[in-house]
């Protein structure tokens, strides 16, 4: 009999409460979960960080687009003049909402002519523009009547893209 | 051994006797006993776990028992060649004092400390104000063996072997008496109990057998044994308290062979008033090809499973404390085993309450460092980077890959490079061959996949190919891969 009363006080504790607790708990390891995936998010390792930056070394967080458009294309100018490269103005195409980011992107596109090495000497200083996303699109084109020794020359059609908020 | 209160349907009944186990399954209805199998096996390289499996109670290979069910009751005799019997008389007492007066008065009998002693004793009123008692003593160690050995029978109750023989005596021999001094021979040794109103009140076992008393006849000195056993007899009788005035008549278990008779003719001559008493099968049904002296044979298992049919009164226990021993035993696992599993299951609980008290406690500090704005600010930074250097594509490394390799006579012209497009290129060579090398080179490159030349023309006036080669480029000219 003392047996039977244990386990039905058990059973009564166990139903009264036990459930409410479980259910807490439940909730209390999602929340865990979901803790811990945003904290993956900024943890990185040193490796990892480090390739990160090597790509990626300066970024400034997105302006309205009323100011960052004019922050991006003021130093997308200033890294093509230093590279000299004489571009045509620069030509703002609009934003675009993102799949995964409460950002829109804005592309900007640039023509012009310049040796091929001042090309290389942008695309290699591109990556300090702390407003720049990425290359969008890249036209390079030679005169293809002159003989590659002869061409000092080369017309490109550059579209870069920056996050705006 | 197993305990049980009810009084059972039929009882399997085993002793070893002669060098032989004997068993028998008996019950009783309407005043019959009806013997349902008798069975022995000698007792020669066996064990008492052999003949339990030979009567039916299961045992595994390694000799334990298996399931209790479908087995019916069961006793065994003890031999009474290890129990000594005492008989004293002491005043009328309560039962306390009474079990400290035997305690006591048993002490002083025994020939080895009382805790190496196994004592059992029951009185019988006498004439005089005083209480008979008699008291059987065996060596504990003696009877914890034969527990053991016994327990694949899985005995309710193990009786010493002269309860047996008076009971057998009783109810299946001829001559009936109030009192009497029972003498029951076998190969090697002969019981004698003093049985008084149905209950053994004085044993003892003379070491003579019959096997002794029929070879004597070859000896040298015919009737010399014969006449030694007639002596023996005399003095331990006397031990009983038998005098030649008393009225207790002698009486030999015989199944009718000519030992036997020789034996009653001999105590006879030494005045024992002796005379043997036959089987008889009244109110007894037998199985077939079970003859009345079989009755004999099987006497004491007999005697046995008709007491273990009746709700046993007054029986001379020498296995109680065994049996308190054992129960305490299994009580004690029983309770260690209830212990633990309660241990277990308060660990288990205090476990999961620490266990959810970390994750509530993590998830509520996690949650407020996550909540925190330098954190979501540094998060949403991370976040922008890794999107960031996921969509960049690293042009120079690009054109790097175009320019290494075999590209030797391969002049470029024009380059298109958009994200979700594959990558287009015209080039001129000097000939296919060194079109199709600057392919493999390509094709070489890490990060570059899928090179194909839709266009590949030979120009006339320069006689150069002119091609336009197309491929892939990491993840950027996917169609995700557009922002």
């Amino acid at each position: 009999m003392i047996q039977i009363g244990v386990i039905s006080a058990v059973a009564i504790f166990a139903f009264t409460w036990g459930a409410d607790w479980l259910k807490g708990w439940g909730e209390a390891r999602t929340a865990l979960v979901k803790a811990k995936s945003n904290l993956q998010d900024v943890e990185a390792d040193g490796a990892k960080q480090a390739a990160l930056l090597s790509i990626v070394p300066v970024f400034e967080l997105p302006q309205p687009e009323d100011r960052q458009k004019f922050l991006f294309r003021d130093t997308l100018l200033e890294q093509l003049k230093k590279a000299g490269i004489n571009t045509e103005p620069l030509q703002i195409l609009g934003t675009r909402r993102t799949k995964a980011l409460p950002y829109k992107v804005l592309k900007v596109k640039c023509k012009g002519k310049c040796k091929f090495d001042q090309l290389l000497g942008f695309l290699a200083s591109a990556q300090e523009n702390p407003y720049l996303v990425g290359v969008e699109e890249l036209r390079i084109q030679c005169d293809p009547k002159e003989p590659p020794e002869k061409r000092k020359e080369v017309e490109i059609e550059l579209t870069v893209s920056t996050f705006v908020e | 051994m197993e305990k049980t209160a009810r009084t059972a349907h039929s009882v399997v009944a085993a002793v070893r006797e002669d060098a032989r186990f004997k068993a028998v399954e008996v019950r009783k209805q309407d005043g019959v006993v009806e013997i349902l199998w008798a069975r022995s096996l000698p007792a020669e390289s066996r064990t008492w776990t052999d003949f339990a499996a030979a009567c039916g109670f299961a045992t595994s290979a390694d000799g334990r028992e298996k399931s209790q069910r479908k087995c019916p009751a069961s006793v065994v005799g003890l031999d009474s060649t290890g129990v000594a019997f005492y008989r004293i008389s002491v005043p009328t007492v309560g039962a306390d004092e009474m079990a400290a007066i035997v305690r006591m008065q048993a002490e002083s009998l025994l020939p080895l400390p009382s805790d190496q002693i196994e004592v059992a004793w029951r009185t019988t009123p006498s004439t005089n104000g005083k209480i008979d008692i008699t008291i059987a003593a065996a060596r504990g160690e003696y009877l914890l063996r034969f527990a053991e050995s016994v327990r694949s029978f899985r005995p309710h109750d193990i009786l010493l072997s002269y309860e047996g023989t008076a009971r057998a005596w009783r109810d299946f021999f001829s001559d009936r008496e109030r009192e009497a001094l029972i003498a029951s021979l076998s190969a090697e040794n002969t019981q004698v109990c003093l049985v008084q109103n149905g209950l053994v009140t004085h044993a003892a076992v003379l070491d003579t057998g019959v096997d002794h008393l029929a070879s004597s006849d070859d000896g040298a000195a015919p009737g010399q044994v014969m006449e030694r056993f007639a002596q023996d007899m005399r003095t331990i009788l006397g031990t009983f308290g038998w005098s030649e005035s008393s009225d207790w008549p002698v009486l030999v278990l015989s199944d009718g062979t000519e030992v036997i008779d020789r034996v009653v003719e001999s105590l006879n001559a030494a005045g024992l008033h002796a005379r043997a008493t036959m089987p008889r099968a009244q109110n007894l049904r037998m199985p077939s090809g079970f003859e009345v002296r079989d009755v004999y044979e099987y006497r004491v298992p007999l005697g046995l499973a008709v007491a273990a049919l009746e709700t046993p009164a007054g029986t001379l226990d020498l296995f109680e404390r065994i049996k308190e021993s054992d129960e305490r035993k299994a009580k004690s696992i029983w309770h260690s085993v209830v212990l633990a599993g309660a241990v277990a299951a308060v660990m288990l609980v205090v476990l999961l309450m620490v266990w959810r008290s970390v994750d509530v406690a993590l998830a509520k500090r996690l949650n407020s460092q996550i909540a925190d704005p330098n954190f979501q600010a540094g998060r949403q930074r991370q976040v922008l980077l890794k999107t960031v250097a996921r969509h960049r594509p690293d042009i120079l490394q690009l054109l790097a890959d175009l320019s290494t390799g075999q590209n030797d006579g391969i002049a470029l012209d024009s380059l298109y490079f958009k994200k979700g497009q594959a990558v287009t290129i015209a080039g001129q060579a000097g000939n296919m061959d060194q079109m199709y090398k600057f392919q493999d080179g390509l094709r070489g490159q890490k990060g570059i996949a899928d090179v194909e030349i839709p266009n590949a023309t030979r120009d006339p006036k320069t006689k150069k190919i002119k091609f336009t080669m197309t491929f892939h480029y990491k993840n950027y000219t996917k169609k995700d891969a557009v922002l």
